[in-house]
């Protein structure tokens, strides 16, 4: 599900032709590629002690 | 000019004595003093004196930095004694005008001994703090706080020591590399919470009282990325350092359930932004690093202000018994939110400017590590995202009282102001940030871009909810092995150790015993026991029988020779044998 926007985004940002909009793509991008990581990180951590939770 | 740590000693040394009213008086006082001569204070040094020949002390050393960062404490430390002023506990104002005495001191110290002498002041106060609480582990906490500082504070003074032996100047400035530089960073490493030196802020921090933790949250660690900046900057190992905390700092916080957890997590991936830039050590980026620790001074402080109001508020400290507050306050609401989205670095707010400062440094030296920021600075946005979605948003407000009290919201809500000063108006604030670097911050590219950040971990934040929810019990960190080795070490000692010690003594005392029967009566014991021993050979002597006789008639006469009794004479004995070991000993050596 967060692989798509990032694709989407990836893509956007190699076939863009002005500067700033780029940017705007690669750091979106950056944000949702690092916030994936922790989401998968913490995900991992959470599934490997136990800690639980709950959905609100 | 008086030094600005003589107004805040002043009060810690008078406040206790004072009836309520004039002791909160005295305080603000003391505090707004504290501010109005830190900004005062002329540029240059001021109050040396020589203790001893060689040893010239500085304790008013004003320089842009010195300023910078002594008005940041001095402002926020006003704010945190009117959050605090309501609070009837003598023991608390003492420690506070107490520790930000030591630290305005130490970011003022002109040379090592007093910075050592106010970085120790420093350690007992907030251990005070820390100990002033009546929240469950405090105790231990601050037992464990201790043992890391005076191991931290060991290895500062040793490497301060190593400096000054090699003939290093006692001015406080750069320690030039080797062991001295490896004892002061570790030294400073410890205060300024380098993994795996880290376990005391979050270990601490959430036990401390609502109205210590407001302090802790903003000395401590920030203090040693200024002794950082000023003796050690520009080692590349520590901008990796830098690097690491940011992205593990992020990590944990969003493990965290203790919403003073999850914030004393974001002060260690905070510090590692500071860090980093310290680390690169360029000009540029050790202002980026003193700016950010300034926004950061003001953000974490605002943001304990606000969890301490909640914790008053509700009487919780947990994501999951909380929720829905915005209802029911919404002032200490808006007032986290302008302090979360400063922390994570969204325009207008000062964590913008000087986070963008901070990577861009960074990345001008060290491409791969701009980009271990830039992961950590989406992993900022995801635990603030959750620490404001779970404690103002998402479910129903448990009944109970309203809106946090005046005494709370004004330092609150003067907080949120600053956050938004400091970044809109940077080069007005900080004396060391020049136009430019200004007007870089605010390029267009870098606006999009930190929005572009914050909107990309905002989606994460709400496809992967999952991942973020509150947790059943806080994920254990590195303390857990060392607490689990301490433990395993004092079963050890208590177990086989102690059995074997156990087992020693009483063959000591055995031994004891029997010298002291020998010794009781020395002369006929030496006769007596050279007798037995000898008998076989006295035995085959003419007339052997005669002789054993006479023994056996002797050992009747002396029955105290085996009376066990342990008395003076054997004591005095049984040291002569010492000292005669010992004069063996020697004589053999």
């Amino acid at each position: 599900m967060i692989a798509l926007p990032l694709i989407l985004l990836g893509l956007l940002a190699a076939f863009s032709a002005d500067a700033l909009p780029r940017q705007i793509l690669v750091e979106s991008a950056a944000g949702i590629g690092g916030a994936a990581l922790f989401a998968a990180a913490v995900a991992a951590a959470r599934a490997l002690t136990g800690a639980g939770g709950e959905a609100r | 000019m008086l030094p600005p740590a003589a107004a805040y000693f002043l009060a810690a040394a008078v406040s206790p004595f004072l009836p309520r009213p004039l002791r909160r008086a005295v305080l603000v006082l003391a505090a707004a003093a504290g501010l109005s001569l830190v900004l005062l204070a002329p540029e240059g040094d001021g109050w040396r004196f020589t203790l001893q020949q060689g040893i010239e002390l500085t304790l008013l050393a004003v320089d842009p930095v010195s300023r910078t960062v002594g008005s940041i404490f001095a402002l926020v430390g006003l704010f945190c004694v009117i959050y605090t002023i309501d609070r009837d506990d003598p023991m608390l104002h003492a420690a506070t005008c107490g520790y930000l005495g030591a630290a305005v001191g130490l970011v003022f110290s002109g040379d090592f001994f007093s910075l050592v002498v106010f970085w120790e002041l420093m350690a007992i106060f907030s251990l005070l703090l820390i100990w002033n609480s009546d929240i469950s582990g405090a105790g231990d906490a601050g037992m464990r706080y201790l043992y890391i500082h005076v191991f931290g504070g060991g290895c500062l003074i040793g490497g301060i020591a190593l400096h000054l032996a090699s003939g290093g100047p006692l001015t406080v400035g750069p320690v030039a590399g080797g062991a001295a530089a490896l004892l002061l960073i570790t030294g400073i490493g410890v205060n300024a919470a380098f993994i795996p030196l880290h376990t005391w802020v979050p270990d601490a921090y959430p036990k401390a009282s609502v109205w210590s933790a407001v302090f802790l949250c903003i000395l401590t660690t920030k203090s040693a990325v200024y002794v950082l900046a000023r003796t050690g900057s520009g080692l590349e190992a520590v901008a990796w350092m830098g690097g690491i905390m940011c992205v593990y700092g992020a990590f944990y916080a969003l493990l965290q359930d203790d919403i003073r957890g999850i914030l004393s997590y974001s002060i260690i991936s905070q510090v590692g932004l500071m860090t980093a830039a310290v680390g690169v050590g360029t000009p540029s980026a050790i202002d980026a690093a003193i700016a950010h620790l300034a926004n950061d001074v003001a953000i974490k402080a605002l943001l304990f202000m606000g969890a301490g109001a909640v914790i008053l508020a509700t009487g919780a400290h947990r994501l999951q018994e909380l929720g829905g507050l915005a209802r029911r306050m919404p002032l200490t609401a808006a007032c986290c939110a302008a302090g979360g989205l400063a922390m994570a670095g969204v325009p207008p707010f000062g964590g913008f400017v000087s986070k963008g400062l901070v990577i861009a440094a960074v990345g001008e030296a060290i491409p791969a590590l701009e980009i271990l920021l830039l992961v950590g600075a989406a992993g900022t946005v995801l635990y603030v995202a959750r620490f404001l979605y779970y404690v103002f948003l998402a479910g129903e407000p448990a009944p109970g009282p309203d809106e946090a009290p005046p005494s709370m919201i004004v330092p609150m809500v003067s907080l949120a102001v600053l956050c938004l000063v400091l970044g809109t108006l940077p080069d007005m604030v900080f004396d060391l940030l020049s136009r430019a670097a200004v007007h870089h911050a605010y390029a267009p590219s870098n606006v999009a871009g930190a929005f572009g950040i914050a909107g990309g971990a905002l989606l994460v934040f709400v496809l992967a909810g999952g991942a973020f929810t509150p947790l059943g019990r806080d994920v254990p960190d590195l303390d857990a092995l060392t607490r689990r080795a301490g433990a395993g070490f004092l079963g050890f000692c208590t177990g086989p150790v102690g059995t074997a010690a156990d087992r020693i003594d009483a063959a000591a005392g055995a031994a004891a015993t029997r010298a002291a029967r020998f010794a009781s009566n020395f002369q006929a014991g030496v006769v007596i026991a050279a007798a037995v021993l000898a008998r076989p050979l006295i035995r085959r002597l003419p007339g052997g029988a005669e002789r054993i006789r006479a023994i056996d008639r002797m050992r009747r006469q002396f029955p105290e020779v085996r009376a066990g009794r342990w008395d003076s004479q054997s004591g005095v004995l049984l040291i002569a044998l010492m000292f005669l070991l010992f004069l063996v000993v020697y004589l053999v050596a």
